[in-house]
């Protein structure tokens, strides 16, 4: 067979194996199991809210009754700077008695615990922000949607990675308190509104200001995007600490421009994912109504 | 690399004794005027000879006074026998034109031994490829003929996505290739989103492309060089060209001034959205590019050409009265110019000198959103290089360049203003020296020193060492080894342009160093067979911080504006390794010719910050790559094994192959699902709707492999005549058996028995596309 046949023969038998559609199986997907923290300490206040789960394999139902990873069932041992955590079995949160944070101190959290048969540990540290934020008002009262615009007036925790997120939460919301005449939303009927309610009733809204900045108050303007319901808000202010930052700006934003994921900055070593994290807290409450 | 610089040093001094006369002069094809790159010259009876350089210039130095004959051979033209009478002290300047005959023939004519394929192999700087743009039209092509889809085709090239006309050389990234025309560097090579180059393969006459461990000539890039030099334009007649496609039209116009020289004038548009107007689903889109280069022949010894290049994409949306759809209006392009000088000093030392601009920026704003974007980079250069042919072993090349360099970039939006201006200065000289030591062995040695200056002062120098041995009379060995930086980085971004931006206080210029080595065997005059190995490691790159919307910080507010001004966090460091195996079977002529090329290679990446700090293998990194190119004439080839009569001037049918397989790319997968909120009290509201906290976690960077990529590429064309002009007639199948390749996978939740799980959608690349047109010529 001559040289130029066999190249053809060798193009013939390729082409066909390009016959076949490509399959791409979820199955084959490594699944590596991970404890899942979801903690925030708050100087000043108990610990009392920190959540230890697990993750599940993607194509496997993730399982409520075995999400939060216990002591009983997991082997599960949690420590802040040596404190070991207690378990609650009805809020299935773990907490302390006998700390409470302080401001600009670093907290030490260590985590052993097994599931799937595996022995699984971690450990993350924060360092909670110094003092100082503060709303300069707890309630703005009742505003009108339409009225001019609605700022937030906050005394700041001055520091190094300074970081302000603020949870607006439209309490009660839902397709009947829906402002409709809103100019962000105009084709909007109650079934959109039912379906995008989650979203429509939690944003956020953050802010980060130079260390060079030297005025004490600031100043922010709340987007009327988020102030969507007749109803009254909830705000709660965040000065978060680096890992709260880290997590808050990449937890949702894994998938890059070309498609591929990313892994979120989560700062937990070993087995460990989710948020240990600390923040000095204030709220405030408005009520919005379009008259 | 120090060593290398000390024998540099030592070579440079070695004195070569002059005793006899020169040949020198340029190569043209004697129908169109054109300088020939590379033609042969050689005088059997002295056994020396030269190849012309990128100019169409040569010289042959030590040659006694005496009555030679002297031969002049380029594949595709009549080899010419000349007789020469050198006298004492007499230089000798003859310019010669050859007869272009053998491109209607398959056959290869081997006249003398400066024309054997081994010769040629011998001379042919290692990893580098030639292209025409005849063997560019001749690649299966995407609608359009593109020369960096056939660049993607030869071995050493990664290719990311059917969508992409970018080209990974040897694990490089593409803002590491340096793009020149006609002398100029040329920023962003791209149109319509990535998938056409912007490069007329109408205009180009010759594209050499070094994909590594190239001269001190070039520098300022890391991984590849692409000198696309566009033809000069017919001095003798008028000559004309148009091609059309399914979305372009294009002409290249060739126009003779008077005596003195031409102008090639090239133009290419799409038409779709003229085809398309009323259609008010398809949103407004067209780009075009034009190319003008003048050329004058001022004498012997001087030659000036004028080159002029305008680009542009242009998108709008929401322009046809599609009253709810927003108005986003982007356009970005290229413009740049060259005017090139070439003085001939004495016949043995040949000039070329340069002032080039090139400016590419890119707008859009989506006014409803109050976002708008401005883009720019802009480089106002002058470059000059000499060549010294001391003797017949020793040819010296110096020479500098200055860069005046602008870059801009402008983002905002109601709440956020983002400003990254940087201006440069690039000061470059470059010494390198050819040397033959002896019949068997030629060794370049260089060196490129380069100043930059942005908020932070640079020098570095690259020492470039690059040896060919004949081992036996068709087999010859190749070893390169060099150092590269630079100064300019990149940040890709999927939809809209690139910006790029200067090296700086935040931002160190890249390194990189390569080791090549290869291997070349010539079987008879027809096929080639080429073996080379890289190692190639990189320092100080960059890669955009994906997340800098977390780590940036405002610089100042302004008016509740948060302003960003020259971020420290665009780019992440990093390092990195690419090595591989490449291997080249080629043939050149014949009934059926092309090539077959397979690269087996791999690279890692390490950066600050991505997969915690620990080595990945990047998306384009490609295991194994196989590209074959296949062209035969099939009425040649019917007549030649059903019989029957074959005229080679006279009507053909054409076929041209393309087939590509490489292993997947590797991609990052999700490897689990888990529950968690965004801020800590969302979980709480008694009364109102929770958010679901159901996320995903990927797993290790890029750990997994998409199937294999393989993609059958026809092509077959009818050259005929219609009213006396050559007409070729093409019908193109792009993805010819409708192969599904993988682009990428996204995640979809899906809800069983009120519990949450995972199942994936599978994004596909092309399928099969169609496409005919016609080339005619005039």
């Amino acid at each position: 067979m001559s040289l130029i046949n066999k190249i053809f023969m060798l193009l013939l038998v390729l082409t066909f194996a390009g016959c076949n559609d490509p399959v791409v199986d979820i199955e084959d997907f490594e699944y590596i199991p991970k404890i899942v923290v979801e903690g925030f300490i708050y100087p000043g206040e108990k610990i009392d809210n920190i959540k230890i789960m697990r993750n599940f394999k993607v194509t496997n139902k993730a399982d409520s009754t075995i999400l939060f990873l216990t002591p009983a069932d997991n082997n599960v041992e949690a420590f802040i700077n040596d404190i070991k955590l207690k378990f609650n079995p009805v809020t299935k949160y773990y907490y302390s008695d006998e700390l409470i944070p302080d401001y600009e101190t670093a907290y030490h959290l260590e985590i052993k615990a097994s599931f799937d048969n595996i022995n699984l540990k971690t450990t993350a540290f924060t360092v909670t922000p110094n003092k100082g934020f503060k709303f300069y008002q707890n309630d703005l009262g009742e505003i009108d949607y339409k009225s001019s615009d609605i700022y937030l007036k906050f005394k700041r925790s001055k520091r190094e990675n300074e970081f302000y997120v603020f949870s607006i939460v439209a309490e009660n919301a839902s397709e009947n308190n829906f402002i409709y005449d809103n100019e962000y939303f105009p084709g909007y009927d109650k079934l959109d509104v039912i379906d995008e309610l989650p979203s429509l009733a939690y944003n956020s809204e953050d802010i980060r200001i130079p260390f060079t900045t030297k005025e004490d108050t600031v100043s922010f303007l709340l987007d009327k995007q988020n102030l969507l319901f007749s109803t009254s808000y909830r705000i709660i202010g965040y000065a978060g600490d680096k890992n709260f930052k880290d997590y808050f700006y990449t937890v949702d934003n894994m998938l890059q421009l070309d498609g591929n994921y990313i892994k979120p900055i989560m700062h937990f070593t070993n087995d460990g994912i989710g948020i240990f994290g600390s923040a000095v807290k204030d709220k405030l409450t408005l009520r919005i109504v379009n008259n | 690399m120090k060593l290398l610089g000390k024998i540099f040093l030592l070579l440079t001094v070695i004195e070569f004794s002059i005793q006899a006369q020169t040949v020198s002069g340029f190569i043209y094809d004697s129908e169109s005027g054109e300088s020939l790159i590379g033609a042969n010259v050689f005088i059997p009876d002295l056994e020396t000879g030269a190849s012309t350089n990128l100019s169409g210039y040569y010289v042959i130095t030590g040659v006694k006074p005496g009555t030679y004959e002297i031969l002049i051979s380029y594949v595709g033209y009549t080899t010419q026998n000349k007789k020469i009478i050198i006298k004492k002290d007499q230089e000798l300047n003859l310019d010669i034109r050859l007869l272009p005959s053998a491109i209607k023939t398959d056959e290869v004519v081997v006249t003398d031994e400066s024309d054997k394929l081994t010769v040629n192999l011998f001379n042919k700087p290692i990893s580098k490829m030639e292209l025409s743009g005849t063997e560019i039209n001749k690649i299966p092509r995407l609608i359009e003929a593109d020369l960096l889809r056939a660049l993607q085709t030869t071995p050493g090239v990664a290719t990311l996505n059917d969508f992409s006309s970018a080209i990974y050389v040897r694990g490089g990234t593409p803002d590491q290739n340096l793009f020149l025309v006609d002398g100029t560097d040329v920023y962003n090579p791209d149109h319509a989103f990535g998938i056409f180059s912007t490069f007329n393969t109408e205009a180009i006459k010759k594209v050499d492309f070094h994909k590594g461990g190239f001269s001190a000539e070039y520098g300022g890039r890391l991984s590849s060089l692409v000198n696309v030099i566009n033809n000069d334009g017919n001095q003798k007649e008028f000559k004309g060209l148009i091609n059309t496609s399914l979305i372009a039209a294009s002409t290249n116009l060739q126009i003779p001034i008077s005596e003195i020289g031409s102008v090639s004038i090239s133009f290419r548009r799409t038409l779709l959205d003229v085809f398309l107007k009323n259609n008010k689903e398809v949103p407004d889109y067209y780009f075009y590019d034009g190319n003008v280069k003048a050329y004058f022949n001022l004498g012997k010894n001087d030659k000036l050409t004028l080159s002029v290049f305008k680009g542009k994409d242009d998108l709008n949306i929401g322009n046809k009265g599609k009253e709810k759809m927003p108005r986003f209006n982007y356009f970005w392009g290229n413009i740049t110019s060259s005017l090139n000088w070439k003085h001939v000093f004495s016949p043995k030392l040949f000039s070329s000198i340069w002032i080039t601009s090139s400016l590419f920026d890119s707008n859009f704003d989506l006014k409803a959103y109050g976002i708008e974007e401005s883009n720019k980079i802009q480089d106002v250069s002058i470059k000059t290089t000499f060549e010294y042919f001391q003797s017949s072993n020793l040819h010296i090349k110096f020479g500098g360049e200055l860069k005046i360099l602008k870059q801009e970039f402008h983002q905002s939006n109601n709440t956020t203003s983002i400003i990254n201006e940087y201006d440069g200065t690039m000061a470059s000289a470059f010494v390198t020296a050819i040397w033959k030591p002896n019949v068997l062995t030629e060794i370049e040695m260089g060196i490129r020193t380069m100043y930059f200056n942005t908020d932070k002062k640079f020098f570095t120098y690259s020492p470039r060492f690059n040896i060919k041995y004949r081992l036996r009379e068709d087999v010859n060995l190749k070893l390169a080894i060099g150092e590269f930086y630079q100064p300019l980085h990149r940040v890709d971004r999927f939809f809209f342009s690139s910006i790029w931006s200067l090296s700086n206080k935040h931002t160190p210029i890249a390194s990189s160093d390569h080791y090549i080595a290869g291997i070349q065997k010539a079987f008879g005059e027809e096929y080639s067979v080429e073996l080379e190995g890289y190692y190639k490691t990189y320092s100080d790159i960059s890669r955009f911080n994906y997340f800098i919307a977390n780590d940036a910080f405002p610089t100042s507010y302004e008016n509740d504006v948060a302003i960003y001004k020259n971020l420290s966090s665009v780019f992440l460091t990093g390092k990195g390794r690419s090595y591989g195996i490449e291997l080249l079977i080629r043939k050149n002529t014949g009934l059926i010719n092309g090539w077959i090329s397979a690269t087996y290679g791999e690279s890692k990446y390490q950066f600050d910050k991505l997969n915690n700090n620990q080595e990945f293998i990047p998306r384009h990194s490609r295991d194994l790559t196989v590209n074959t190119i296949i062209n035969t004439n099939i009425s040649k080839l019917w007549a030649n094994i059903f019989g029957g009569s074959y005229d080679k001037n006279g009507s053909n049918w054409k076929l041209n192959v393309n087939f590509v397989y490489s292993t997947g790319q590797p991609l990052t997968t999700v490897s689990s699902s888990y529950y968690s909120q965004t801020l800590p009290d969302w979980g709480n509201n008694s009364g109102g709707p929770i958010p679901i906290s159901y996320r995903q976690y990927p797993g290790e960077m890029n750990n997994y492999t998409l199937p294999a990529y393989i993609r059958l590429d026809l092509g077959i064309s009818y050259e005929s005549k219609l009213f006396g002009l050559d007409l070729e007639t093409f019908f193109q199948v792009f993805n010819a058996t409708g192969r599904k390749n993988v682009w990428f996978i996204s995640y979809d939740e899906l809800i069983e028995d009120g519990k949450r799980k995972q199942k994936i959608d599978t994004m596909y690349m092309l399928p099969m596309l169609p496409s005919f047109g016609f080339r005619l010529k005039f």
